[in-house]
């Protein structure tokens, strides 16, 4: 029971606390200091080893190399305008979709066309980009070797132009708040060690936690992408062979990183539950799944056959709703839910060796009504990713 | 499961993330303990760098904040021990001067002078509880210190507030 005093003491102090904002830029020199004074501990450490044990070899294990670059050097990034609205965007006005296309990270409109080149690379191609739900960051992984190869997974600031390698993975994904990371590939990957997810090499799902500096690692083989879900409390996985895809599996993340991540396989077996998902992304109203099997035409060509499903992420072995079904005539390859709307890339299934021209090109659509509409011809369209509205939390 | 060290000491981004996450509480502390806002920056961002530099080493890395903490109080500690030092030697010590720098805190508060006058463990212990709601188990962890420690601290340091404040009072009169 406290008496008056320690109820005056506890306000004052709160009212102290209260002068302090709870961001604080960091220093500059803060990471030049932390080496500069690591370094420092390790030669004290090392010295004393060796006059304890004067004789012996000391092995000292090398810290893992986690390559760092710094704005202009290897990346560079577009920082754009402000909004002119109270809460500060660091994303372009109306941007819904990041793409990564080649070298580039381009924002994109609901109209399909660039609102700006977020992030060039002089080296490598960037597979897959996000933003994090605050727009201050993105995260991207940019691969020179090829699809079963680590690439570097990058942190870019976009308001500061700054951006660094962060760690390297096959496969990654950045939890919506920004505090996680989720890496797919072999080798030790909380090291910083990664290696390529080639065949025979025991591969592992790897989320790390960026403020404790934690990890959780589960053993899992192909894994061909993953997605936070939008509370970051599971991921979401598919898994992709040449000749088909699989179920949906479901990985939970535990808020604590010191206990283990939990594989409850496939997610559901409910019928009507998409069994064969070469894609998931969440949307504001569920899970968003493309389900892709292979049909044959009345003269036996096998062509895909799309259906874009959204699933309803409470229970999604009961409620399923089927927002496009492609027929054997459009092949989707992505699905993008947004603020404004479900988009698509298709491109018109090709029969024997003609394309179904008439359908239309390949490129950007929007789902109305069951219906893909063309929003955008594009040849090569990247690898699209939905941008979450700065206000979705209301 | 294993630990993440190598990846969190390595590259700027995860110490950004680290100190964004964890320099804002521990300015708190420092603030309350010291009253100078410029000093306690300085003191976080010399404890920040010494626990982060020791973040392969350290026996439980999630418990990151809690070391922060303790080395926040420690060179709070040694701040003043140096001070007190420095001001023997000089022998222009103004007592007031030397534990009230009231720079960013009201100057004026009798409660929060008769707080700068407690010793510097007492203070820590005080801030812990009383702002931090901390529970005597807690705090002993924090400041790595015996519970029963913790008790003798708080009783002196509440003991000697209360005796502060009425000779505050009695000057202010």
């Amino acid at each position: 029971m406290r008496d008056t005093l320690e109820d005056q003491l506890a306000d004052r102090l709160k009212s102290i606390g209260r002068t302090v904002a709870d961001d604080i830029p960091t220093p500059v020199d803060l990471d030049a200091r932390v080496r500069h004074r690591r370094n420092r501990s390790r030669a004290v450490r090392r010295w004393t080893a060796i006059s304890v044990a004067a004789g012996i070899v000391a092995v000292v294990a090398g810290a893992a190399l986690v390559q760092r670059t710094n704005g202009p050097g290897s990346v560079r990034i577009a920082t754009s305008p402000t909004t002119g609205v109270a809460l500060h965007d660091s994303l372009q006005p109306g941007t819904v979709l990041l793409s990564a296309r080649g070298p580039y990270v381009i924002s994109l409109g609901v109209d399909g066309h660039t609102n700006a080149t977020m992030v060039t690379t002089k080296h490598g191609n960037i597979v897959y980009a996000r933003a994090t739900d605050d727009h201050r960051e993105l995260w991207y992984l940019s691969q020179k070797h090829g699809q079963s190869a680590c690439g570097d997974v990058v942190r870019a600031d976009v308001d500061s132009n700054s951006s660094a390698i962060v760690t390297h993975a096959v496969s990654f994904d950045v939890s919506p708040d920004g505090s996680r990371l989720a890496l797919y590939g072999a080798g030790d990957l909380a090291a910083g060690r990664c290696e390529p997810a080639t065949r025979g090499a025991p591969t592992e799902l790897t989320v790390v936690d960026l403020a404790s500096a934690t990890s959780s690692t589960l053993p899992i083989a192909d894994i061909t992408s993953m997605r936070w879900a939008t509370g970051g409390d599971y991921l979401v996985l598919t898994s992709c062979s040449r000749q088909a895809c699989g179920a949906l599996r479901r990985v939970d993340v535990p808020r604590d990183l010191t206990r283990p991540l939990v594989d409850t396989g496939v997610w559901s077996s409910a019928p009507g539950f998409p069994t064969h998902v070469s894609r998931v992304e969440f949307g504001q109203d569920g899970l968003y799944a493309l389900d892709v099997r292979t049909t044959h035409t009345a003269k036996g060509a096998a062509v895909p056959d799309s259906t874009v499903i959204r699933l309803d992420v409470a229970t999604p072995g009961s409620t399923v709703e089927q927002l496009y079904s492609g027929g054997g005539r459009w092949d989707v390859s992505q699905i993008m839910p947004t603020s404004s709307g479900t988009f698509a890339v298709a491109a018109p299934v090709s029969t024997g060796g003609t394309l179904g021209r008439t359908d239309g090109p390949t490129g950007l659509y929007r789902i109305v009504a069951g219906q893909l509409v063309l929003v955008r011809n594009l040849a090569h369209p990247g690898i699209f990713t939905p941008v979450t509205p700065l206000f979705s939390g209301g | 499961m294993q630990a993440v060290v190598p990846l969190a000491v390595h590259g700027d981004v995860l110490l950004d993330r680290l100190y964004r996450t964890h320099a804002p509480a521990a300015l708190r502390f420092a603030l309350m303990l010291t009253g100078e806002r410029e000093l306690s920056e300085d003191l976080v961002q010399e404890a920040f760098v010494r626990v982060a530099a020791k973040l392969d080493t350290l026996r439980e890395p999630d418990a990151f904040a809690a070391y922060l903490t303790r080395a926040v109080a420690n060179l709070a500690k040694s701040h003043f021990r140096h001070q007190q030092v420095v001001a023997r030697h000089e022998r222009t010590l103004d007592l007031n001067e030397l534990v009230v720098h009231p720079v960013d805190i009201l100057a004026r508060d009798t409660l929060l002078v008769a707080l700068r006058r407690l010793p510097i463990r007492q203070r820590a212990v005080i801030v812990l509880r009383y702002y931090n709601d901390a529970s005597n188990e807690e705090i002993a962890r924090v400041l790595d210190i015996p519970v029963g420690t913790v008790k003798s601290l708080l009783s002196r340091g509440l003991a000697k507030l209360r005796e502060g404040i009425r000779l505050e009072g009695m000057r202010d009169e």
